[in-house]
C-alpha cells in the first residue's frame, strides 16, 4: 500500500491551496517542491486581491482555503478597489510583506494534518493501467499515490529572456523543470508557450520618496477572510511617479534589444499586463505612464516598480528607469525580465482540472494557461479537492462550480471551454452574472456547498452559520418595518402614491436609497450591527436584477443538467458541419451549457446534439424493456 | 447509401414549378458532385464554369441536356457542395431527373427552406438575411422585394453589427471603469463617452422603430377601408380600383354586407381595399353585423376613405373618424344636380370623368408612399425585431438613468448586457470576449 493518497508536485500559490485542500478532505498529502523555504513565494508583484482577483480570494476563503487568512497575516496596505462603483464590482486588494506571507503560509502548511512536505524536483509520472499513479523524483525516489496534482508555475521548460540574455531557469536562480515538460509531452498533452514579465527591483533606501505622491491604505482596512476580524498589521503607503518622454525615448531607442521585439520570444504574453517597451510602442500617443513604487516588505527595503516590466538589457533598463522622478539616483537589485514557459492547452482538461486522457493527473496555476496568484489558487483548491476526493472516497459527486454560481465556475469553465491565446488573468467582466457573484456574499454562495463536500472545517461552519441567521434576522426586521407613501415621501424617498405601503427592504432596493436615511426613521435599524445591515442592504439593491437575470439562470442550469456522455460519438449525429464536429471532437464538453460555449457554436448545431442525445436515451430505454420483457 | 452521418445531399426544384423554358434543379451536400457525375458520367467542369451535359438514365439513355454549374463548398450559398442542372423546364423532364436522383439512394428530396437554413447553420447568412431570403421567395410587390433585397444583401445586419459594435464600446468604456479603475492609463471619468454613444444609439433606435412601421407595411401591405351610407358608391369605386368585379355593385342600398376585400399594388406596396357594408341603422340582423365588421375593420385600417354623396341630408361637416391621412371624398358629382358645398372635402369624384378618377387614385398613392417610405433602409419590419429593438431601448434608457442620476457603473453596465443579448436575439451571438477586446485595443491598461 502506498504512504500517499494525493501528490501536489510545486509549492506556489497553487500548489500550497491544493496541498491543503486535500489534506482538508482527509487524504494523505504529500507536497514535492524544490525547496520548502521557497513554499508560498511571491515571486512577481507583491499583492493579493484587486478587481476579480479579490473575488476569487473571498471564494477560496468561503470553501475553507488558506490564501485569504495567509493574506490577513500580511497585508502591507488595503484598499477596496472601485468602493464608489457599487458592491458587486468591489475588489479588496491588499500589498503584501514576502517574507510575512511566505512565513504564514509555510506555518500554515506544516501545522496542517495530513500533510507532509518532500524537498525534490520530479521528473516523471508513473502510469499504471492508463491512471497515473505516482512520480518519480530527481532524487530517484519513487512516490505512489492515486492522484497528482501538478502546479509547476513557469517552471516549464522556464527560459529567462533580458535583452540578448537566455537563460533556462523557473523563477531567477531556480533551476527549470525540463524532464516533466518531456514527459508531458511524450503523453501528447497538446503544450503551448506563454510569456510573462517582471519589472527590476529597487533599493527602496536609493529612492526619494519626499518628491513623490504616496498613496496611501484605506483607514479602515477591510479583510479577506471571513473570519478575519482585525488587520493587526502595520499599514504603509505606496509611492507613484510617472515615466516621461526622455524614459520613453530610451524605451525606443533600444527596442530592438527588448527579448519581446527582436523576434526571439514565441509565447504570447498578456495584454492587460504589458512590459513598458509594450506600452511605449503600441500607446505611442501617450505622454507618460504610471508607476507604483510598493515596498516588498515592512523590513525589507526591495521595491516593486508596478507598470515597469522590461525584457530590455540590464544596462538599457538601468538608462530608462533613472530618467524617472524620484528614481535618478535609484539602485537596480535585480534587473526585471520576461520569462516563457510550457502550458497545456486547458481544453483537455474536464471541469474537476483533470487531464481527461490520464485519469488521476490533475493541472492547476499557470500550467494551465492563466496568471496571477489568485487564479493559480482557486484552481489549486479546485484541483485538490477533487483529487483528494477521487482517491479517497466514493460518495461523492465532484465539486464542481457553475458561472452562476462562482468566479471560479466561470475561470474554469473559460479555460476548458475556450482555451487561452494568452495568459488569462480573472476580471469582472468575465463573469455574466457579476452583480449575483460578489465578494461580500461569497460565503452566502459556497459556504454550505463546501460544508457538504466535507472542506468547510467546525470554525468557520460555526461563524457562517452564526452570521446567516444575524443576516436573516435584519432582512426580517427590514421586511418588517413599513411606511405608507406619504411617510416615505417625507424621508425624501419618492414613491407612486398609491396607498401600498412598502417595507424598508423594499427601500433598499431603490437606486439613490441608502441606509442612513432609514436610520434615521427607524432606529431599531441603527442597532443592527453595520456589517451585517450592510450585507443585508446590498442583497436589496440587486434584488430586482437578479429577478430579471433568474430565467437566464434557470435556462443555463438546466443546460447544465444536460450532460454529454463521454463516449457520444459526434460521427453518429446527423447534420453537423465537419467544423462543428471538429471542434466538438476536439472540446468534447461534458455539458450542453458547456457545448454552446464553444466559440462558433451554432444554435442547430447544439439542437442537432439534443435530439441526438434524446434519440440515444430512447433506444437505451427501449432496450431495457425489451431486455426486462 | 446514406452516409451514417453529417448532413445528407438533397434536390429540389428551384425555378418555379409547371412549365417554363429552362427549370434549375439545385443539389447540395456532401454528394452533390458524386450525383452529377453519376447522372452524366462525364467530368464534371471546374468550379462556377458552365458545360453542357446529357443527363442518362440507368439504361444510359439520353434523357436531356443540360446546363451543369458545380460550387465547391465552403464558396457556395449553402456553404456546402452545390451543383445545379439547367434543365429543360418540362414537368416530365424535371420529375425525371428527381427520380433518377433520388433512386442512387443518397439523395433525398429537400423539404421548404431546406438550402437556405444549410446556409444558415453553415454561417453564410445570419438569422436577418435568412428572413430577408425568404421574404424576397415571397414578395408580391416591387417596394417588397426591394426591401427583402437590402435584407439579404446584408444592410440590416450591417446596421445591426454597428449597434453591436457601438455598445460593446460603451460597455468596454464602463469595463475599464471597473476592471481597471486602480492602473494609471484609465482615467475616472471614463464613463462620459460611453453615456455619449448610448445617448446616440437611443436616438437610432427610436428613428428606426418610427421606421418600422412603415416597414412592416411594405411587408404586410397597407390597409384601406372603403367607409360611406348605403349606396354612396363604394364599391363602384373599388371595382375601379382592381378593376375588376370585386364587389357586387347594384342600386339597392346595402348591398354589400360584408367585407369585401381587392388586392391592388400602389407606390409599389401591395394594398388591400376593403369594401364596406354601408353606415347606416338597419334591422336587418345580417347586414347589421357588416356594419359592425365594417367600424371594426375601419379602425385598424392604415387608410379610410370616406365617400358622401352630395345629396346626402347630412352632409355638412368632415366625419370625426377621417383623420389627416384619410380621404374625404365627395361621390357620384356628376349624377346628382349642382351642389356648392364642397368646403372640406378632399376630393370629388365622378364615375363619367374619368380625370376625377385619377386624381383619386393619385392622391391615394400619395398616401400609400407617406406611410411607407423611408429615409434609410429599414432594420426592423418583423414583429420580432421590433420586440428585441423595444427592450434594447428600455435597457438604454435605464443605463443611462443609472449613470447619470446614480453613477451606479456596474448597473449600468448590466442595462448594455441586457441590451446587447436583445440585438443578439435579432442577429443570434454573445461573447464576452468582444468586450475585452474592445478593452485592450482602445486602453492601455497594466500597472
Amino acid at each position: 500500500m502506498s504512504e500517499f493518497d494525493v501528490i501536489i508536485v510545486g509549492g506556489g500559490h497553487a500548489g500550497c491551496e491544493a496541498a491543503c485542500a486535500s489534506a482538508r478532505l482527509g487524504a494523505r498529502t504529500v507536497l514535492v517542491t524544490y525547496r520548502a523555504d521557497k513554499i508560498g513565494e511571491m515571486s512577481c508583484n507583491p499583492a493579493i486581491g484587486g478587481l476579480g482577483k479579490g473575488h476569487l480570494v473571498r471564494e477560496i476563503d468561503a470553501l475553507d482555503g488558506v490564501m485569504a487568512r495567509v493574506a490577513d497575516q500580511a497585508g502591507i496596505q488595503y484598499r477596496l478597489l472601485n468602493r464608489s462603483k457599487g458592491p458587486a464590482v468591489q475588489g479588496p486588494r491588499s500589498q503584501a510583506d514576502r517574507k510575512l506571507y511566505r512565513e504564514a503560509m509555510q506555518k500554515e502548511i506544516s501545522e496542517t494534518e495530513n500533510l507532509t512536505v518532500i524537498e525534490d524536483g520530479v521528473d516523471d509520472l508513473i502510469v499504471e493501467a492508463g491512471c497515473v499513479a505516482g512520480v518519480v523524483c530527481q532524487s530517484g525516489q519513487r512516490i505512489q499515490a492515486g492522484a497528482v496534482v501538478l502546479t509547476t508555475g513557469t517552471f516549464l521548460r522556464g527560459l529567462i529572456h533580458r535583452g540578448e540574455e537566455r537563460i533556462p531557469a523557473g523563477r531567477v536562480g531556480e533551476e527549470p523543470s525540463n524532464e516533466l515538460s518531456k514527459r508531458l509531452d511524450a503523453l501528447e498533452l497538446p503544450l503551448g508557450r506563454l510569456k510573462t514579465g517582471t519589472p527590476a527591483r529597487l533599493d527602496g533606501r536609493t529612492i526619494e520618496w519626499d518628491r513623490l505622491e504616496l498613496q496611501p491604505a484605506d483607514d479602515e482596512p477591510v479583510p479577506f477572510s471571513f473570519l478575519t476580524s482585525e488587520i493587526t498589521v502595520p499599514q504603509i503607503s505606496c509611492g507613484i511617479t510617472w515615466t516621461n518622454a526622455k524614459t520613453h525615448e530610451v524605451i525606443a531607442r533600444n527596442l530592438t534589444r527588448s527579448a519581446v521585439y527582436s523576434g526571439a520570444i514565441e509565447g504570447t504574453g498578456p495584454r492587460y499586463c504589458p512590459s513598458i517597451e509594450d506600452k511605449v510602442h503600441k500607446f505611442a500617443d501617450r505622454e507618460r505612464h504610471q508607476v507604483f513604487l510598493e515596498p516588498e516588505g515592512l523590513d525589507d527595503h526591495t521595491v516593486y516598480p508596478n507598470g515597469i516590466s522590461s525584457s530590455l538589457p540590464a544596462e538599457v533598463q538601468d538608462e530608462f528607469i533613472r530618467t524617472i522622478p524620484g528614481l535618478e539616483n535609484v539602485t537596480i537589485i535585480q534587473p526585471g525580465y520576461a520569462i516563457e514557459y510550457d502550458y497545456v492547452d486547458p481544453r483537455s482538461l474536464t471541469r474537476t482540472l483533470e487531464v481527461k486522457k490520464l485519469p488521476g493527473l490533475y493541472l492547476a496555476g499557470q500550467i494551465n494557461g492563466t496568471t496571477g496568484y489568485e487564479e493559480a489558487a482557486a484552481q489549486g483548491l479546485i484541483a485538490g479537492l477533487n483529487a483528494a476526493n477521487r482517491v479517497c472516497r466514493s460518495e461523492h459527486d465532484d465539486l464542481i462550480f457553475d458561472r452562476a454560481e462562482a468566479y471560479i465556475g466561470v475561470m474554469i469553465d473559460d479555460l476548458i471551454t475556450r482555451g487561452v491565446t494568452e495568459p488569462y488573468r480573472m476580471f469582472t467582466s468575465r463573469a455574466e452574472y457579476r452583480l449575483h457573484l460578489r465578494a461580500d456574499n461569497a460565503d452566502q454562495r459556497l459556504t454550505t456547498r463546501g460544508r457538504e463536500f466535507g472542506c468547510v472545517k467546525d470554525k468557520r461552519w460555526a461563524a457562517f452559520g452564526e452570521k446567516t441567521e444575524n443576516l436573516h434576522s435584519a432582512k426580517t426586521l427590514l421586511q418588517s418595518l413599513t411606511f405608507t407613501p406619504n411617510e416615505a415621501r417625507d424621508l425624501g424617498i419618492e414613491v407612486k402614491l398609491d396607498g401600498r405601503r412598502r417595507s424598508a427592504y423594499e427601500f433598499l432596493t431603490y437606486s439613490g436609497v441608502d441606509v442612513d436615511q432609514l436610520k434615521k426613521h427607524w432606529p431599531e435599524i441603527a442597532e443592527l450591527e453595520p456589517a451585517i445591515l450592510n450585507q443585508a442592504s446590498i442583497e436589496a439593491r440587486y434584488a430586482n436584477y437578479l429577478d430579471r437575470q433568474s430565467s437566464d439562470i434557470a435556462s443555463l442550469r438546466r443546460d447544465e443538467k444536460r450532460r454529454i456522455p463521454d463516449d457520444l460519438d459526434y460521427a453518429d449525429v446527423g447534420s453537423l458541419s465537419n467544423e462543428t464536429r471538429d471542434k466538438l471532437n476536439r472540446i468534447r464538453p461534458e455539458t450542453i451549457a458547456q457545448a454552446q460555449r464553444i466559440e462558433g457554436m451554432t444554435p442547430s448545431a447544439i439542437l442537432a446534439v439534443i435530439s441526438h442525445l434524446n434519440k440515444r436515451d430512447k433506444m437505451a430505454k427501449g432496450q431495457e424493456q425489451a431486455q426486462g420483457a | 447509401m446514406t452516409p451514417p452521418n453529417g448532413p445528407d445531399t438533397i434536390i429540389a426544384l428551384s425555378s418555379g414549378q409547371g412549365r417554363s423554358g429552362v427549370a434549375v434543379l439545385r443539389v447540395t451536400g456532401p454528394r452533390a458532385f458524386q450525383l452529377a457525375l453519376d447522372l452524366t458520367s462525364k467530368r464534371i467542369p471546374p468550379a462556377r464554369e458552365a458545360a453542357v451535359r446529357w443527363i442518362l438514365d440507368e439504361k444510359g439513355q439520353q434523357l436531356d441536356q443540360v446546363l451543369l454549374i458545380r460550387f465547391s463548398g465552403p464558396e457556395s450559398f449553402t456553404g456546402e457542395d452545390i451543383v445545379e442542372f439547367h434543365c429543360h423546364g418540362s414537368p416530365a423532364v424535371v420529375s425525371a431527373i428527381l427520380e433518377l436522383a433520388t433512386r442512387t439512394g443518397y439523395v433525398r428530396l429537400a423539404e421548404a427552406g431546406e438550402f437556405t437554413r444549410r446556409a444558415f447553420e453553415n454561417g453564410k447568412v445570419d438569422l436577418l438575411q435568412a428572413e430577408g431570403i425568404s421574404d424576397l421567395i415571397d414578395s408580391t410587390s416591387d417596394a417588397q422585394l426591394k426591401q427583402a433585397a437590402r435584407f439579404v444583401a446584408g444592410d440590416a445586419s450591417d446596421r445591426l453589427k454597428t449597434w453591436r459594435k457601438q455598445l460593446l464600446e460603451a460597455s468596454a468604456f464602463l469595463a475599464a471603469s471597473i476592471d481597471f479603475s486602480d492602473e494609471g492609463d484609465v482615467s475616472d471619468d471614463v464613463y462620459l463617452p460611453a453615456m455619449q454613444l448610448i445617448e446616440g444609439l437611443k436616438a437610432e433606435f427610436e428613428t428606426s422603430l418610427k421606421n418600422s412601421d412603415r416597414a412592416s407595411k411594405v411587408r404586410d401591405g397597407i390597409r384601406v377601408a372603403v367607409l360611406g351610407k348605403p349606396n354612396a358608391g363604394k364599391s363602384t369605386l373599388i371595382n375601379h380600383l382592381a378593376a375588376r368585379e370585386a364587389a357586387i355593385v347594384s342600386d339597392i342600398p346595402g348591398t354589400t354586407r360584408d367585407v369585401v376585400e381587392a388586392q391592388i399594388q400602389l407606390s409599389g406596396v401591395p394594398v388591400t381595399i376593403a369594401d364596406t357594408a354601408g353606415l347606416r341603422v338597419s334591422d336587418d340582423p345580417i347586414e347589421m353585423e357588416g356594419v359592425k365588421r365594417a367600424r371594426i375593420w375601419a379602425e385598424s385600417a392604415d387608410i379610410r376613405i370616406y365617400l358622401t354623396r352630395k345629396d346626402d341630408p347630412d352632409f355638412e361637416s368632415r366625419p370625426d373618424f377621417i383623420d389627416e391621412g384619410d380621404l374625404w371624398i365627395g361621390s357620384q358629382w356628376d349624377r346628382l344636380g349642382e351642389n356648392d358645398i364642397s368646403d372640406g372635402l378632399d376630393l370629388t369624384i365622378s364615375v363619367g370623368e374619368p380625370e376625377s378618377l385619377s386624381r383619386f387614385v393619385g392622391a391615394l398613392e400619395s398616401r400609400v408612399h407617406d406611410l411607407t417610405q423611408t429615409q434609410e433602409s429599414p432594420i426592423i419590419v418583423r414583429q420580432r425585431h421590433k420586440d428585441s429593438l423595444l427592450s434594447a431601448l428600455d435597457a438604454l434608457n435605464l443605463s443611462l438613468q443609472q449613470l447619470r442620476d446614480f453613477g451606479d457603473v456596474d448597473l449600468a453596465e448590466f442595462e448594455l448586457s441586457v441590451a446587447r443579448s436583445a440585438l443578439d436575439r435579432i442577429l443570434g451571438r454573445v461573447d464576452v470576449e468582444d468586450i475585452l477586446g474592445e478593452v485592450f485595443s482602445g486602453f492601455c491598461v497594466g500597472k
